[in-house]
């Protein structure tokens, strides 16, 4: 027993993380600039403009931070990095969010605690545990303030520190949109290739499945985007092409050892009861390889992380922008900052991916502590 | 019934694995396959559920050509358990055992009454084990599971390959017998492959020998072991295999109700001399007033204590030196030989002395089963 299956632990955890980000969140400073005044009075309410548009509450002043020296705002307790200031105000009543975010999360583990509490409950509990986690590391993720504030730290004399104001949340959006189509195709194919290499049908293919796919990954990422660039053109579909070539050998891999793997007096017994191949595919071989998998699904994903940055070389987007812009005009915050980036949504990505693991993985298959 | 006649079974590597098999499996019987390994009698077998082809001659099933069914049809009504056992670890001991009734569309409540059933029959407590996963049962309660999934939907036929190969010879004879007993009541056609001609013995109606893919001989576990075909047979149940028949015999049809050297533990020493002398026995047993079985007592003792005829016997427990009707002559003579007697006392559940059983009866079975196959050989 973990601390995290005690009743109400982690729904206490949250109501001290709300109880936090309330503490921190709202900051009045007094306005300078004339012509704010007139709008909103003396003094205004910031709450940290955290990266979290679905959950918006009451209670604040809404303002966009943006460039403009005259208001000073201590954004957010751990920053008091001078932010970019107030160049509108959109005179309606906010908004916060992680405070709130966190008391609803220990409600939400409350409720689930009171509603699971006499049985083992493996699925709903450790997905929204996963999704608030998630929703909360996002938050940081992309407050470009925090950003600002840690690039300072590390580069202290660097005129350029964000790679362009108020993008990096546009850029990692483009960089999961990289991943999560490639991976989706990725994980389709693958699942495929490597579900009909393992049937009789088919079997003949599995070496020259086997060999093309190892190869795949053989081929330096850039020389695939090299090749697919004059073929595709430049832009999104060719670093595509690249990610899914270079992230099947995980998946099929992983498909293929783990379907091969399923103890055949299992498969011989579940034909002799009368199922037929594609129940036994669903119900018996894909459940009893669904961990083998799905650690392919995920290895592939984070690698796909990684290797998407190098579709700035074809102007695909994503965090590999400020990485490639970084290099040429030799701008070392930029490339921390893509790298960062990149790197955290790679752990990011890792941890929800794991969850999934854990949840699909058959009860009866799970290793007993 | 299931009848072959004359399969052939040819792998796509050319190898002829059965050679024209021509057998009856008869309704309500064990029908043991046996022989030497790579003999064919998985392949026999599996051909009866189509997980392999035949290549000539056909099966019936029932009376049907098994071809004329669709595979999956004729493999649901078919029960099957095989020596890996192979439950689906992913789903519960419930989940395992429901597959064919789901298959054929039962209701769940339905289901659940049949699991308890067929638990309750293969000895697994149902509220302890329903929802328990495969990995967190021993080997001999896996394997019980295996034959309770096997009867799931309640088929008339059974195919078992060597289902209690994996397990320890204790367990094993604990099976056995549970699996005797759950026949007794189910009646299924069953064919059981074994290479233990032990276990052959114990369960067959009928025992099938096979060698290099060919029926050898097929019979009763009685006649197999009192009349082998031929050499390779009797080789292959082995020489000892007149003891082995005295394990088909029970103690009831040799033990004589008649002969009782027995006295009453108020009568004399002189009586005691008398009845022994009379029956030209070694010992007289010793019962008390209600006939219950209490020791025995033989000349050394009467002289040693001539006047007292409790002080001249050996008290014993009946449980230790008597057998019972339904034990085995195999049985018998064992007790014989580990008290060096040559009369061993019948009783029954009470201990009260319902007849006896000599070493003589014994020998006498061996010696007519001896001049029998004096006879078939010359
Ligand atoms: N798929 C196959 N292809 C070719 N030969 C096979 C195949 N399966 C079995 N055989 C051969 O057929 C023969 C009979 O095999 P089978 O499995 O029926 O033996 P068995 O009597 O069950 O032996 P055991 O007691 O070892 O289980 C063996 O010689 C085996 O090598
Ligand atoms: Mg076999």
């Amino acid at each position: 027993m973990t601390w995290t299956r005690v009743p109400g632990v982690a729904s206490l955890i949250w109501l001290a993380l709300a109880v936090a980000f309330f503490a921190l969140q709202t900051v009045t400073v007094p306005v300078t600039d004339p012509e704010l005044r007139d709008a909103v009075g003396e003094t205004a309410s910031f709450a940290p403009d955290l990266w979290l548009p679905l959950f918006s509450f009451d209670g604040g002043t809404v303002i966009d931070m943006q460039a403009s020296n005259d208001v000073r705002v201590l954004t957010f307790g751990l920053l008091d990095a001078e932010t970019r200031a107030v160049d509108a105000l959109r005179g309606t009543p906010v908004t916060l969010a992680l405070g709130w975010f966190a008391a609803l999360m220990a409600l939400i583990e409350a409720g689930l605690a009171w509603a699971f509490r006499d049985r083992e409950e493996k699925l709903v509990r450790p997905l929204v545990r996963a999704a608030g986690i998630f929703l909360v590391i996002w938050s940081f993720y992309g407050h470009e303030p925090f950003w600002d504030w840690m690039l300072r730290g590390l580069f202290p004399t660097s005129p350029d520190l964000l790679y362009n104001s108020n993008v990096l949340v546009s850029l990692a959006s483009q960089h999961l949109e990289l991943v999560l189509v490639s991976s989706i195709l990725t994980i389709t194919i693958g699942l495929s290739l490597g579900i009909a290499v393992t049937r009789a049908a088919f079997r003949e293919f599995l070496p020259l499945v086997s060999d093309v796919v190892n190869s795949g990954q053989t081929v330096p990422t850039l020389a695939i985007i090299a090749i697919m660039a004059p073929i595709i053109g430049f832009g999104f579909w060719p670093a595509i092409v690249a990610l899914i070539l270079y992230g099947l050998l995980p998946i099929v891999r992983n498909t293929i050892v783990g379907l091969e793997g399923v103890d055949p007096a299992m498969i011989d017994a579940a034909k002799g009861m009368g199922m037929t191949p594609t129940q036994i595919l669903w119900q018996i071989e894909v459940p009893s390889a669904a961990s083998i998998i799905l650690a392919g699904v995920r290895t592939s994903v984070v690698i796909n992380v990684g290797t998407a940055a190098l579709g700035a070389f074809v102007g695909s987007g994503g965090l590999g922008n400020p990485i490639a812009s970084g290099l040429n005009q030799s701008i070392d915050p930029w490339v921390l900052l893509g790298a960062l980036a990149a790197a955290l949504l790679a752990i990011l990505l890792d941890y929800i991916l794991g969850r999934i693991e854990y949840v699909m993985t058959p009860k009866g298959l799970q290793i007993e502590q | 019934m299931i009848e072959f006649q004359n399969v052939v079974k040819r792998f796509p590597d050319g190898f002829t694995a059965v050679k024209g098999l021509n057998l009856t499996v008869h309704d309500g019987e064990i029908t043991v396959f046996i022989g030497p390994s790579g003999c064919g009698k998985t392949t026999s077998m599996r051909m009866v559920n189509r997980l392999l082809s035949i290549t000539e001659g056909k099966i019936l099933v029932e009376g049907r050509d098994n071809r004329d069914f669709p595979a999956e049809e004729l493999r649901r009504k078919i029960g099957y358990a095989i020596q890996q056992i192979g439950l689906f670890p992913h789903f519960t001991v419930l989940d395992n055992i429901a597959v064919v009734p789901r298959m054929l569309g039962w209701e769940e409540s339905r289901i659940r009454k049949r699991v308890d059933e067929l638990l309750d029959l293969v000895g697994l407590d149902p509220d302890i084990n329903r929802d328990k996963y495969p990995r967190q049962l021993s080997g001999g309660q896996q394997q019980r599971v295996g034959v309770a999934r096997a009867l799931g939907a309640d088929p008339p036929i059974m195919l078992m390959d060597e289902p209690f190969g994996a397990i320890d010879p204790i367990t094993r004879e604990v099976l056995q017998e549970e699996f005797l007993a759950i026949q007794q009541e189910i009646g299924k056609t069953i064919i059981f492959v074994t290479h233990d001609i032990d276990e052959a013995i114990k369960m067959g109606d009928r025992i099938a020998i096979l060698r290099d893919g060919a029926l050898e001989q097929y019979d009763t576990p009685d006649n197999i072991l009192a009349h082998p075909k031929d050499r390779f047979v009797r080789d292959f149940v082995g020489s000892d295999r007149s003891l082995k028949r005295l394990g088909l015999v029970r103690v009831s049809e040799l033990m004589d109700p008649e002969s009782k050297p027995l006295v009453r533990m108020r009568d004399s020493t002189d009586k005691a001399r008398q009845v022994i002398e009379e029956h030209k026995v070694r010992s007289a047993f010793v019962v008390d007033d209600e006939g219950v079985l209490k020791g025995w007592v033989d000349l050394d003792g009467i002289r040693h204590a001539p006047n007292s005829l409790i002080d001249a016997m050996m008290e014993a427990d009946f449980h230790e030196i008597g057998v019972r009707k339904g034990n085995t002559a195999r049985e018998a003579l064992s007790a014989m030989v580990a008290r060096g007697f040559r009369i061993t006392p019948v009783v029954d559940k009470n201990g009260r002395l319902v007849g006896s059983i000599t070493l003589k009866a014994l020998q006498d079975l061996a010696e007519q089963e001896w001049s029998e196959e004096e006879a078939t050989a010359s």
